[in-house]
């Protein structure tokens, strides 16, 4: 059976990680861009992204990790993005060109290492 | 008995003693007055027109000071004030008399005419009785083929003994009015239930890339609404729902019955997923809110990826499969009880494996049941005229037409297939809807074709990853709000594998920067893109050469 994305939130050592996991397009993006928004506080230096459970990535996706991270810059926040070496989708974020506007980091260990 | 009654009293005048002048002038009173409430132009008046029109005429002709018709509310045991003649307060005040008690309901209890020559108001329970001051009163109950619909009465100011003949006469009055009544409820219940049941069955069907879906509903002859239902809908996950039920019985409470089990099934489909657990819920929720209907449902969902079909069924006719290569079998599973008919207990889940090809047919027992034939024989009949190879559409209207032509129908009959798109070899054609919910099982149906046709997970997922963006930029920008189709085609020829999105939308360039994204990524996951815009559409054609699979991923 295949599953619908989702979001969930977690804080580990005071920075709030956002796991997105299953498949993001068009049709559901705006829904996780309004979880992501409600979420993000003014008081933390960064975000991490958790995508090792997500298994697509559209353009739509990847807009609102692009805004995401245009939002945050502006209030001198960090965005960063945790991908799976092996993980497909980094072809997505690649061709993007999002992987070389916002920090992309293989392991939630690495996120949590960036200061 | 009033005909009789009516004509016994002129045969005594006419026949025993034609010499007594003032009965025989009684007579002819007495068939002017019954010519009054009877006229035939009263034939052409709505039901309050009429109601109003006879009870002018019956006040008149009784020479009675007031007349009301009272209608019993089963639900609550009461009468209530429907129309009323020099009682007009009693219809505004709503005025409701409890069943068995006073004047009106001890005639709407017992179903016999009654008469009171001096009211005596601790008996008369209606307050505006009291203060008009009625001194005598005669009633008659209003009945239809046995059933009690309520009162009519008149009443005076002045004592008065109401004779058998004003009895008969009332009673005719009566019986008119109960007719018009009953009339009126029976064509306001069938309009009603024809609404409901044209507002809940689907507008349209969903057209799931891979999959073509065809529906039919019939109502029974004579127009009478039944209890019977499809559904057909997409689940967030890119699963395809599909749905149909029988509400025992027939008129406005099955239909809606069927309408709150239809929005329950969708409401439980969104919420649990799983079909057993569906069906449970529905059960549960039908024992609260109807506790005397029975239904049976089928309801399964159909997984696009692995081709699967999960479903449960509340004794309803088992699906039937034809594959593609014609075979049609019928898909026993083990019998679970229709719902409302038991307290607890859950609902076996059945698992079929679908192929490419193969059609799946959901009906109700209108389509094969006959009088004189067994459920098996229209199982069996169904099964030979679903052998044909033909399309979902044609294939509702040739069932429709080879299994109900010969015989009236006494049922109603709802009709959904399910086809899922042949697999057409080294190419793949689909057509669906302009809406970005598709485009998961868009997805869902390159995997599959993608994987049938050994393509490395790197190179499937590039061209998965395009093909999805050239979809989604039609969805988004091809048509209004009205939406439109898309084409998505897919061809291997020699070295390389090429995909074409179509639509015949006008194609707004995308101005937002973060808008061309979409094709900017195309460009680079692909080998070569080419975009073509006419009067007609856009088509957007992405090819990758196949050699050298091995060193595309990063």
């Amino acid at each position: 059976m295949i599953e619908p994305a989702d979001v969930r939130f977690d804080v580990v050592d005071g920075t709030t990680v956002a796991h997105l996991s299953g498949e993001i397009d068009l049709s559901n993006a705006a829904l996780i861009r309004r979880s992501l928004a409600e979420f993000v506080s003014n008081t933390e230096l960064k975000l991490v992204v958790d995508l090792c459970e997500a298994s697509f990535l559209d353009s739509a996706a990847i807009r609102v990790l692009f805004d995401l991270s245009r939002r945050l810059a502006e209030h001198k926040q960090q965005l960063i993005v945790v991908v799976p070496t092996e993980s497909l989708i980094r072809r997505s974020l690649e061709v993007s060109g999002l992987a070389s506007t916002v920090l992309m980091v293989a392991t939630l260990e690495e996120a949590a290492a960036q200061r | 008995m009033v005909d009789r009654s009516t004509a016994a009293s002129n045969d005594s005048s006419f026949s025993s003693s034609p010499t007594r002048i003032d009965e025989l002038l009684a007579s002819v009173d007495q068939l002017r007055r019954l010519q009054r409430v009877t006229d035939a132009a009263l034939a052409n008046l709505t039901v309050d027109e009429l109601l109003e029109e006879l009870l002018i005429r019956v006040r008149e002709a009784l020479s009675a000071d007031t007349a009301a018709i009272l209608l019993l509310d089963r639900g609550r045991g009461e009468l209530v004030a429907r129309a009323a003649k020099g009682l007009e307060e009693e219809v505004e005040q709503g005025v409701r008399i409890p069943l068995g008690r006073g004047f009106a309901g001890t005639i709407a209890a017992s179903g016999h005419p009654l008469s009171i020559y001096d009211v005596d108001h601790s008996n008369v329970l209606n307050p505006i009785l009291k203060e008009k001051g009625i001194r005598s009163l005669c009633g008659v109950p209003l009945v239809v083929q046995g059933e009690r619909l309520g009162v009519l009465h008149v009443g005076t100011l002045v004592p008065r003994n109401f004779s058998s003949e004003d009895e008969a006469l009332l009673q005719l009055v009566g019986d008119r009015v109960a007719l018009a009544l009953h009339a009126g409820m029976y064509e306001r219940e069938r309009a009603v239930a024809r609404t409901l049941q044209r507002s809940l069955l689907p507008e349209i069907l969903p057209t799931p890339p891979g999959f073509r879906l065809a529906a039919r509903y019939v109502p029974a002859g004579g127009g009478e609404v039944g209890g019977d239902w499809y559904d057909a809908f997409m689940l967030p996950n890119g699963s395809i729902a599909v749905g149909i039920g029988d509400v025992v019985g027939r008129g406005l409470g099955a239909a809606s019955t069927m309408g709150k089990l239809r929005n329950a099934l969708r409401a439980y489909a969104l919420d649990v997923g799983s079909p057993g657990d569906v069906l449970d819920r529905m059960d549960r929720l039908l024992q609260l809110l109807d506790p005397e209907q029975m239904a049976t449902v089928l309801y399964g969902v159909i997984d696009p990826v692995e081709l699967t079909f999960r479903f449960a069924s509340a004794a309803h006719i088992p699906p039937i499969l034809r594959d593609a290569d014609g075979s049609v079998r019928i898909r026993t599973t083990e019998t679970d009880p229709p719902l409302g008919a038991r307290q607890g207990g859950t609902f076996t889940e059945t698992v079929e494996q679908l192929r490419p090809g193969t059609t799946l047919i959901l009906c109700t027992d209108g389509l094969i049941e006959r009088r004189r034939a067994s459920l098996d024989d229209g199982l069996r009949r169904l099964c030979e005229a679903s052998a044909v190879d033909v399309s979902p559409e044609k294939r509702c209207d040739l069932l429709i037409e080879e299994l109900m032509d010969d015989h009236e129908l006494d049922d109603d009959v709802a009709l959904l297939v399910v086809e899922v798109a042949p697999d057409g070899g080294e190419e793949l054609q689909t057509t669906f809807r302009a809406d970005a919910r598709q485009l998961l099982v868009l997805r869902r149906l390159l995997q599959r074709w993608l994987r049938e046709r050994g393509l490395a997970p790197e190179v499937a997922y590039d061209v998965i990853a395009a093909t999805g963006e050239a979809a989604a930029n039609a969805i988004q920008h091809a048509y209004g709000p009205t939406g439109g189709m898309i084409h998505v085609g897919a061809e291997v020829s020699g070295d390389s594998i090429s995909f074409t999105v179509r639509d015949l939308g006008r194609w707004r360039f995308p101005r937002d920067p973060d808008r061309g994204r979409g094709l900017a990524m195309m460009q680079a996951l692909a080998d070569e893109v080419r975009i073509s815009r006419s009067e007609t559409g856009t088509s957007v054609e992405l090819r990758w050469r196949l050699e050298g699979n091995g060193d595309r991923a990063g």
